[in-house]
């Protein structure tokens, strides 16, 4: 019964099942033009910065680097690599995305299914709770005092457990379960399932691909947090990525400044490291990253869930 | 009622205070202190200062730094929420907000037992600001010189010359004829005048348009005395006077057009690729424009020169003093190790010299007159980052080692010595009158919202967006926004000096 | 669908007469469904809820040492009412940001709202899933710069020195100022929104095209129809309650986004037009620690952001029958 649910070769089966007419060619055609064309949009200005943190740092403060780069160094991610703390931040990152993602699909997906269900009582009433609270907030104040009343301050859970439930995202997985068909449910009790077994057997195989994205987003949310993040922790060693992207971005005149030296007779020391240079290099390498493990979420993000075959 | 629950507030803190102050000095090795400062762009507790200081002072030290942004919310939640740093060192806003909120430790008997160097160090009138009700609650790092020109313009000798102007201008309407020149000459081939020069940081010394320009304007800061009284830069009589020549400046397209949106970098960068032939200077901008332009443009350092304040044609200049106190460093009531943190910072205060400029032979020489020489590369390499590192400072020692962090980049010292040390007419610094005033409620709170809208002003007058007419409204907002009220301390003050 | 609806018609008729002893009775029958519940609702009690205690600061004049510590100074702050409210609502400018807010979010809603479904769409008609892969990586990266960032490089390009309005100049035309030209502020704003978020949102209504039946499609097109008609008749229907919870909340925040980027890219020449609520009260604020001031700003969007949700809310119910709760 859970056999058959996803079938990834869809693609071939598109093409097999029924020849292409018209509408679809130019439908791929023009999804192929605008998507080349945002596409361009979104990566040529990632190759200015890409370009910025390798290129010859006096050439980058002329500002003629445009999308490829001029001349080459690598001092400047040199420097982001040994002297500043992106290790360290990188791993603090990283732990806090894995953990962090990891328990919000929990809360989500448990929080998400009853809700999802047009049965349940006290649906709407908890359904409210969850719009309330993603609407007020009550300031930074009461949530810094919370964090550290419960005594997580300047620990991973304080970059954790405050948002290990985003509102908007169970949402979007109650939306996707409530689009599921009841029948499948009902046959899953009538064969005496509990509502666990039935969760985890029944709903959950098919919903891989919004389970993908929304473990995607939560990790964007714990990858992107910057306030919070910066509030809750003040150690050097608890950094996280983007505090310490700010901080490069707001600092790097003042590294500039420190490392610049020159000699009379003209040699300059440290010149292929500029301010510009110096952001990009971090912000860029901060990115691959993210870009590397795309892939691997996007495997389970494709469509083509055939619910109808459960049906049949 | 307020002054009772501060007063009852401090009390309590007091009493917890007795506590801890009750213990004794542990001596380095035996503790590890908690230091809290400002925005660190490296790791602070990963840079080769800090063995250096463990050398010199034998201390345990762990560095924190307050986030680039919001610093301010942190610095006093954390605090607020019972932080035990031991020292803290901030610039003299935070520590007005500190003081003000009851968080700090008198340290007048831990100086004089811990901190004689410290108390040597700085002058009784520098004290007296960090003093309330007898008793001191910061050491200061005082800013190391006093008449420095720290704005300029930094111009391209080469293209001047090219046009036929060999003289520099002394006055603003000679100023004006260049620009005209240039633009007659040049046409739309470059930027002829490109700025503003913002920090980074949002100090009150990032003023939208270069100071050396407003001199000529008599206007030399956002509060100005004149005749006794205390008024404010737009209350100045020739302040519209120095708005319609910025305006027509931006009209005749003289000076860039994206003057309101420049980033530093973008300044940097239209003067470095050769685009513009004038720039706002300072010297954090030399130190790197100069050589990067000589690696780009392939022009030598004497291809730049530099037009120190202008003069009014009416023979009026006026320039403030740079000296100030730079940053206070000072004790939480929650410390746990304050006779150490004291300790700690004299012992730097002894070490000044090898701490922050290093050692004789190795990192610097003396030359011919006895000024300090650094050697570089090495001196950037290992006492680069010293600055981040500085507590209070033996200030007169420091005056006299502090040229030598300039004269690690020969840029920087180009400008420096074209600018400061060679401008014979010191007659033109104005005092700053309230570099000493001790923390005030209504300053600490409003100046800064009432210094943002006073450059929001400027940037919009210049451009046109606003004239004249809505001076009337701008008063009126100052007004609605306590200026008023700051005004009132700052003439209390100002009339306590004069007695 | 069909099962849902009758369901939600029946709960009125049904609902007076014994609702609590029938909760009762679902309750012994599903006890496991309100176990699953605790989880989230624990973090939104703790992280959510307990900190709404200091929604009471917009009606104070919030002092942090007030009290032995921040919480507790919430409590012990001077009681001044309204006044932090009427600040607000008093100052000249309001009117003025307000509309700004309005004007701009509204583009924002009325250009890019629909832009990430005809994305989604369109990749999903992308066969070759390297392709479609890639493409999807690379207009998803953007959302990962920050708006420091991401000034920089709109200004290094398009300001008015730069290489876009070089090639203007070089075509004949006139340099535009697109950061301080009051005509075009806006627009740029609209324009880098829209770039950095597309590839987000995107992402978003992918995963509700992927939960749409394929057997629906193959139905489709076993009727003859092609693929306009496959996408009005079948994908749009399937991510209807996406689109319209995106919507609902967009409409919702109309007066509280938009803060950190146009902080970064306005400048005092265009504040006639850029300047909204948020940047404006930033402004008022700045130096003063003022928290009191801040949370009557967000309690007033918060108290806008609700009203709003909840109707548009009721008017997809009674339009669409598609409801968040």
């Amino acid at each position: 019964m859970k056999a058959k649910t996803l079938s990834p070769e869809k693609d071939k089966k598109n093409i097999n099942h029924i020849p292409m007419d018209a509408s679809e060619k130019v439908a791929e055609i023009i999804a192929y033009v605008v998507l080349v064309l945002l596409a361009l949009m979104a990566i040529l200005p990632c190759l200015h910065v890409i370009s910025k943190g390798i290129s010859n740092g006096t050439a980058v403060a002329a500002g003629s680097v445009i999308f490829w780069p001029v001349g080459f160094q690598v001092e400047a991610i040199n420097y982001v690599f040994t002297r500043t703390a992106f290790f360290t931040s990188l791993k603090n990152t990283l732990i806090i995305t894995v953990v962090g993602t990891a328990i919000a699909m929990f809360t989500t997906v448990t929080t998400a299914y009853p809700l999802s269900r047009s049965d349940f009582k006290g649906r709407r009433f908890v359904t409210l709770l969850y719009v309330i609270s993603m609407v007020f907030f009550g300031g930074i104040v009461p949530a810094y005092m919370v964090v550290k009343t419960i005594g997580i301050l300047d620990t991973y859970w304080a970059c954790i457990l405050p948002f290990a439930i985003v509102q908007f995202n169970m949402f979007i997985v109650k939306n996707y379960f409530e689009g599921l068909p009841t029948e499948v449910e009902e046959s899953a009790s009538i064969d005496g399932a509990n509502d666990i077994r039935t969760l985890w057997s029944i709903i959950l195989p098919m919903s891989v691909p919004v389970l993908a994205t929304v473990a995607l987003l939560y990790a964007i949310n714990y990858w992107n947090n910057y306030f919070h993040v910066m509030m809750y922790t003040s150690s050097a060693s608890m950094k996280t990525l983007q505090l310490y992207l700010y901080d490069i971005i707001n600092n790097s005149a003042a590294i500039t400044e420190s490392l610049y030296s020159t000699s009379f007779e003209g040699t300059n020391y440290a010149q292929n490291i500029t301010t510009e240079g110096l952001n990009a290099a971090a912000v860029s390498m901060s990115l691959v990253p993210i870009i590397a493990a795309y892939p691997f979420v996007q495997r389970y993000m494709i469509s083509g869930i055939t619910v109808g075959s459960v049906k049949g | 009622m307020k002054k009772l629950v501060s007063l009852l507030l401090i009390a309590v803190l007091a009493l917890g205070m007795c506590a801890a102050a009750s213990a004794e000095l542990l001596g380095p090795g035996n503790v590890t202190l908690k230091r809290l400062s400002y925005t660190c762009p490296w790791d602070p507790n990963n840079d080769y200062m800090v063995p250096i200081m463990k050398e010199a002072t034998g201390y345990d030290v762990d560095f924190y730094a307050l986030p680039s942004n919001d610093a301010d919310n942190k610095l006093m939640l954390e605090v607020g929420g019972g932080a035990d740093y031991d020292i803290v060192t901030v610039n003299i806003n935070q520590w007005r907000m500190l003081l003000a909120a009851g968080a700090l430790m008198p340290i007048t008997d831990l100086l004089n037992t811990y901190g004689q160097d410290i108390l040597a160090g700085n002058t009784d009138e520098v004290w007296a600001t960090l003093t309330q009700d007898g008793d001191i609650y910061g050491m200061p790092y005082m800013y190391p010189h006093s008449q420095e020109i720290t704005s300029f313009l930094v111009c391209r000798k080469d293209l001047l010359n090219a046009a036929g102007i060999t003289e520099l201008p002394k006055t603003i309407s000679g100023f004006y004829d260049m620009l005209v020149a240039l633009k007659n000459f040049y046409g739309d081939q470059y930027i002829i005048l490109t700025g503003p020069l913002v920090a980074a940081s949002e100090g009150n010394d990032s003023w939208r348009i270069p100071k050396c320009i407003t001199s000529a304007f008599g206007i030399y800061s956002d509060w100005m005395v004149e005749d006794g009284k205390v008024i404010y830069a737009s209350e100045s009589p020739k302040f519209v006077e120095m708005m319609n020549f910025f305006n027509k400046l931006y009209t005749e397209g003289l000076i860039d057009v994206d003057w309101a949106v420049n980033s530093e970098s973008a300044v940097q960068e239209k003067f470095v690729s050769g685009k513009a032939i004038i720039c706002c200077g300072s010297r954090a901008l030399v130190n790197f424009t100069t050589a990067a332009m000589i690696d780009q443009l392939h022009i030598s350092m004497d291809d730049l020169c530099y037009i120190n304040p202008l003069y009014g044609d009416d023979g009026v200049c006026t320039y403030q003093e740079s000296e100030a106190i730079n940053q206070v460093s000072c004790v939480l009531r929650n410390a746990k190790h304050p006779e150490d943190a004291i300790n700690w910072i004299n012992t730097k205060v002894q070490n000044q010299l090898f701490i922050n400029i290093g050692v004789e032979g190795v990192h610097f020489t003396y030359d011919e007159v006895g000024q300090i020489s650094p050697i570089n590369p090495i001196f950037a390499n290992e006492r680069g980052d010293s600055y981040y590192y500085i507590d209070a400072t033996n200030a007169a020692d420091y005056q006299f080692q502090w040229p030598s962090r300039i004269r690690k980049s020969a840029g920087q010292w180009h400008a420096f010595n074209a600018t400061t040390i060679t401008n014979p007419d010191l007659s033109i610094f104005v005092k700053n009158y309230f570099k000493f005033m001790p923390a005030s409620e209504a300053y600490a709170t409003n100046n800064t919202a009432l210094y943002s809208s006073l450059q929001d002003l400027i940037l919009q007058m210049m451009a046109g967006v606003k004239t004249e007419a809505d001076l009337a409204t701008f008063a009126n907002d100052f007004a609605n926004n306590d200026g008023e009220e700051v005004r009132a301390e700052l003439q209390a003050y100002y009339d306590s000096l004069a007695k | 669908m069909q099962v849902k609806k009758k369901a939600a018609s029946a709960v009125p008729i049904r609902a007076r007469k014994g609702a609590i002893h029938r909760f009762f009775v679902y309750f012994a029958r599903h006890p496991l469904l309100y176990l699953m519940l605790i989880p989230g609702l624990f973090f939104l009690c703790v992280y959510k809820f307990w900190p709404l205690y200091g929604i009471q600061m917009a009606f104070r004049k919030y002092s942090l040492f007030a009290g032995n510590n921040p919480m507790d100074s919430i409590a012990k702050s001077q009681w001044v009412g309204w006044k932090n409210f009427n600040k607000l609502f008093n100052s000249s400018q309001f009117s003025l940001v307000v509309s700004n807010t309005l004007i701009i979010n509204g583009m924002k809603i009325l250009f890019l709202f629909p832009l990430p479904i005809i994305c989604a769409i369109l990749l999903n008609e992308i066969r070759r899933a390297t392709v479609r892969k890639t493409l999807q990586t690379a207009i998803y990266v953007p959302y990962f710069f920050s708006w420091v960032m991401i000034f920089g490089i709109f200004y290094s390009l398009l300001g008015s020195y730069g290489p876009l309005n070089s090639a203007i100049v070089a075509l004949g035309g006139e340099r535009v100022r697109f950061f301080t030209d009051t005509k075009w502020f806006r627009w740029l704003l609209v324009f880098s929104e829209g770039w950095r978020e597309i590839g987000y949102n995107t992402v978003i209504y992918m995963a509700a095209i992927a939960g749409v039946d394929q057997v629906l499609y193959e139905a489709a097109k076993v009727d003859g129809a092609g693929k306009w008609k496959q996408i009005w008749h079948v994908t749009l229907p399937g991510i209807l309650p996406t689109i319209v919870l995106m919507l609902i909340l967009k409409v919702g925040y109309i007066l509280d986004t938009g803060f950190e980027q146009v902080l970064i890219f306005y400048n005092p020449t265009v504040y006639s037009v850029g300047d909204i609520i948020q940047t404006y009260v930033y402004r008022l604020g700045m130096g003063k620690m003022d928290y009191s001031q801040s949370t009557a700003l967000g309690l007033f969007n918060s108290v806008v952001a609700f009203v709003l949700i909840v109707g548009a809310n009721t008017v997809s119910r009674k339009t669409l029958h598609r409801s968040i709760w």
